[in-house]
């Protein structure tokens, strides 16, 4: 997907409602659920079994490079809000394995910049699989959302340097369906076209 | 982490003919170790009254543990609610408002639908002259097969050396999935901190020979501790006597906290005579607790107390009485004062 | 020797060993107890004798002989023209059954002190299981009568004297003084007044006053 070039617009760039966002093209993308098989614990995979997740199989992603920093800008309708236990989540998946289905792999980690409805900022992990997570001291990155309409729009940035050599995707877990963890929709690569400013 | 652990393991006995529903042990946790404004429903040890729904509410039905063959049965995650906020009481009113003497200290309104550690206390079953209850001190049963720490994605639960089942909270991501898989619904989560959080054997204690506070601020002397594999009161009450029973060992996960099975007096017949034949805590409500096995385990504990009362001696009550009181210790009778003073 | 003897109690499961003891002051107040538990109880021919011979105050003296305080049990004897049938037509006039005008003074601890009668005798019997005691099937007197009361006394002094330790002896020690202050004492005087009140045969009167007294004294001594 191509990542523009707006090095004026930092400030607007963090929040999801800006009017700078409205006048980029938006990059549809499908996601599936993480498979059941992945999941790295037998409690998880019994008693998942017969428990759908990963149900969100639409959202679009619009990315921007300013100054060294990258801006992801990710949108998708959730009807339902959430009990109270689990929160909406998110995170933009930084990596090149062949394991983005499964959210890494015990060899080849991908990075999450991740965002959850219920914490302060974003959290920037390392994960190994499904659930597999541990936080990474690496870069600082930053997130902020906004929810109109019953659908979640999430900006996450974070060192444009971070996603060198990687591909980009999408991982998003519904709190209205207890999603954590490995219980997530995640996409395909996408192969990210940084422009040159 | 290590399945079959060849590490040693530490154990509780709690005796519960000598509980007295006191919490101080509930106490004596929380302010060592839940004392934040987000582990406010944390009661890492809790003693409900039996029969009761207990905490979280109903917790006996939320699933988790092993089936006969160790396979993971799913469970309920507790909530906040199923914890209960606690009591709210006019303290206010009480202390503050002008009306001494005329307004007592009592939960406020709403009280219906609400829950707290321990909501029901002293409410029980049956009918006066026959109603009957007991208490039942819970805590993090450090169990052999820790359904908790195999259903953990992220591997932050392990046991320890000495048999404790602790968390790098630094790796829990909060997933939460210990606290569907623990089937004694005894794991917390900080909803600030983002981590579970559960019982950790008071491990720093442990590690100085000092006994985990609910032990050693026990008034009745009702709670043991010790390695389960050395010589002491706990491995005899457990091994050699058979007086000390596993809650729900059904569950699958090899607990390390035994209770020592509450005996009762007789239930008094509609004349106020006394039907001998029966005890007043149905023993059918042990099992279902303690298994088949607390049928002998009572019988052990009546004649062994009959024997004494005849003006024998008997190695199990004097055990159980814990005439020094260093004795409910096992090997960890080091005084917290000192190791403070020493540094 | 002293012996204990139960008639409206009984042993729940094996019976004790039996202890040879020597008397003493303790086993003087259990045998104090032991004649108080006869004299309340239904009187049949051989205690008419007793009665009329004056020899209830003499037993008392004869038990309390080695008792460690100083208590006078006074004289009484039953008038030679009450008939065996008229001694026990008045114990169930003035302690059971009353004669249509409700019972003067009823022998159940549970009926005095204002309370829940079932609840006194639910305390009572549950004074008695502790101590592996139940009411007799035999002799089905409710747990609250008093010759029950009195026999729960002999039985407890009695285990006191027959401890084999100082920790046990102390166990039924302070339970004497226990089951005297929640029971017997809380209601005897209401009933010797009672007693005195209903026009009753003097010898019951003296009976009624001297246990009342007694109970009183034993507790200042176990206290002592």
């Amino acid at each position: 997907m191509k990542v523009d070039r707006m090095d004026n617009e930092a400030a607007d760039l963090k929040d999801p409602a800006s009017a700078v966002w409205s006048g980029l093209t938006a990059e549809n993308i499908t996601l599936a659920p993480v498979p059941l098989a992945a999941q790295p614990t037998e409690y998880i995979r019994v008693s998942r079994a017969d428990l759908p997740y990963g149900e969100t199989a639409d959202a679009s992603a619009t990315a921007v490079g300013s100054g060294d920093q990258l801006y992801v800008r990710l949108e998708w309708q959730d009807d339902e809000r959430p009990n109270g236990e689990f929160a909406d989540a998110a995170a933009v998946i930084l990596g090149s394995g062949d394991n983005i289905a499964t959210l890494g792999s015990d060899d080849i980690p991908v990075k999450l910049w991740y965002w959850a409805e219920d914490r302060e900022g974003a959290l920037n992990l390392s994960s190994r699989g499904p659930g597999v997570v541990r936080k990474n001291p690496g870069a600082s990155i930053s997130a902020a959302a906004s929810l109109d309409d019953n659908r979640w729009a999430v900006v996450l940035s974070g060192p444009a340097k971070e996603v060198s050599d990687s591909q980009m995707g999408v991982a998003i877990w519904n709190g209205s369906n207890d999603e954590r963890a490995g219980l997530a929709a995640v996409s395909g690569w996408l192969s990210l076209d940084m422009e040159a400013s | 982490m290590n399945e079959t652990s060849e590490k040693r393991q530490i154990a509780w006995v709690i005796d519960l003919n000598k509980c007295i529903g006191c919490q101080t042990c509930s106490v004596a946790c929380k302010v060592l170790w839940t004392r934040e404004e987000s582990e406010k429903a944390q009661w890492w040890c809790s003693v409900n009254t039996l029969p009761g729904k207990g905490t979280p509410k109903d917790w006996e039905g939320m699933g988790g543990g092993f089936d006969d063959a160790m396979a993971p049965k799913t469970g309920h995650q507790p909530t906040l609610a199923d914890f209960g906020g606690g009591f709210d009481f006019n303290h206010e009113e009480v202390f503050f408002g002008g009306s001494a003497g005329k307004v007592h200290l009592e939960p406020q309104a709403p009280r219906e639908g609400r829950w707290a550690m321990n909501w029901d206390e002293d409410q029980g079953a049956g009918e006066w002259p026959n109603s009957y209850y007991f208490y039942m001190p819970r805590m993090c049963n450090h169990c052999s097969k820790p359904a908790c720490a195999q259903a953990c994605p992220s591997g932050a639960m392990y046991k320890n050396d000495d048999g404790l089942v602790v968390r790098d909270e630094d790796i829990c991501s909060g997933s939460r999935f210990c606290m569907e898989a623990c089937p004694y619904k005894k794991i917390y989560f900080n909803y600030e901190r983002h981590v579970g959080q559960h019982c950790i054997g008071c491990f720093p204690r442990i590690e100085k020979g000092v006994a985990p506070a609910c032990v050693r601020q026990c008034p009745g002397r009702a709670i043991f501790t010790g390695w389960l594999s050395e010589d002491g009161p706990v491995k005899d009450l457990v091994m050699k006597h058979k007086v000390a029973l596993p809650l729900h060992g059904e569950y699958g996960t090899s607990p390390n906290v035994y209770y020592i099975p509450p005996l009762s007096p007789h239930p008094l017949n509609e004349d106020m005579s006394i039907n001998a034949e029966k005890a007043r805590i149905p023993p059918e409500e042990l099992e279902a607790l303690f298994g088949p096995e607390v049928h002998d385990a009572l019988a052990t504990m009546q004649s062994e107390m009959d024997k004494v009362r005849d003006g024998g001696s008997s190695e199990l009550m004097k055990t159980l009485i814990a005439y020094k009181w260093q004795e409910l210790l096992g090997p960890f009778t080091a005084d917290p004062a000192d190791i403070i003073a020493t540094g | 020797m002293f012996v204990y003897s139960l008639d409206g109690l009984e042993i729940d499961g094996d019976l004790a060993n039996d202890i040879e003891i020597e008397d003493n002051e303790i086993t003087a107040r259990s045998g104090v107890y032991q004649v108080l538990g006869q004299i309340f109880s239904v009187p049949d021919g051989t205690d008419h004798e007793l009665a009329v011979e004056g020899k209830w105050p003499e037993k008392l003296r004869e038990a309390a002989s080695l008792l460690a305080f100083d208590f006078d049990f006074g004289v009484a004897a039953l008038a030679s023209s009450v008939s065996a049938e008229d001694y026990q037509a008045e114990y169930l006039r003035l302690f059971e059954i009353g004669d249509g005008d409700g019972c003067p003074a009823p022998i159940y601890g549970g009926l005095y002190t204002g309370g829940d009668r079932r609840k006194q005798m639910e305390e009572v019997a549950r004074f008695f299981e502790y101590f592996g005691l139940k009411t007799s099937k035999e002799d089905k007197r409710p747990p609250d009568h008093l010759a029950t009361e009195f026999e729960f006394m002999q039985y407890l002094a009695f285990k006191e004297a027959a401890s084999p330790s100082p920790r046990l002896g102390g166990s039924f020690h302070r339970a004497q003084e226990d089951f005297l202050e929640r029971q017997l004492i809380s209601w005897l005087d209401e009933f010797a007044a009672k007693l005195a009140a209903a026009d009753a045969l003097p010898v019951y009167i003296w009976a009624s006053r001297t246990a009342a007294e007694f109970v009183k004294a034993d507790l200042q001594y176990l206290q002592s």
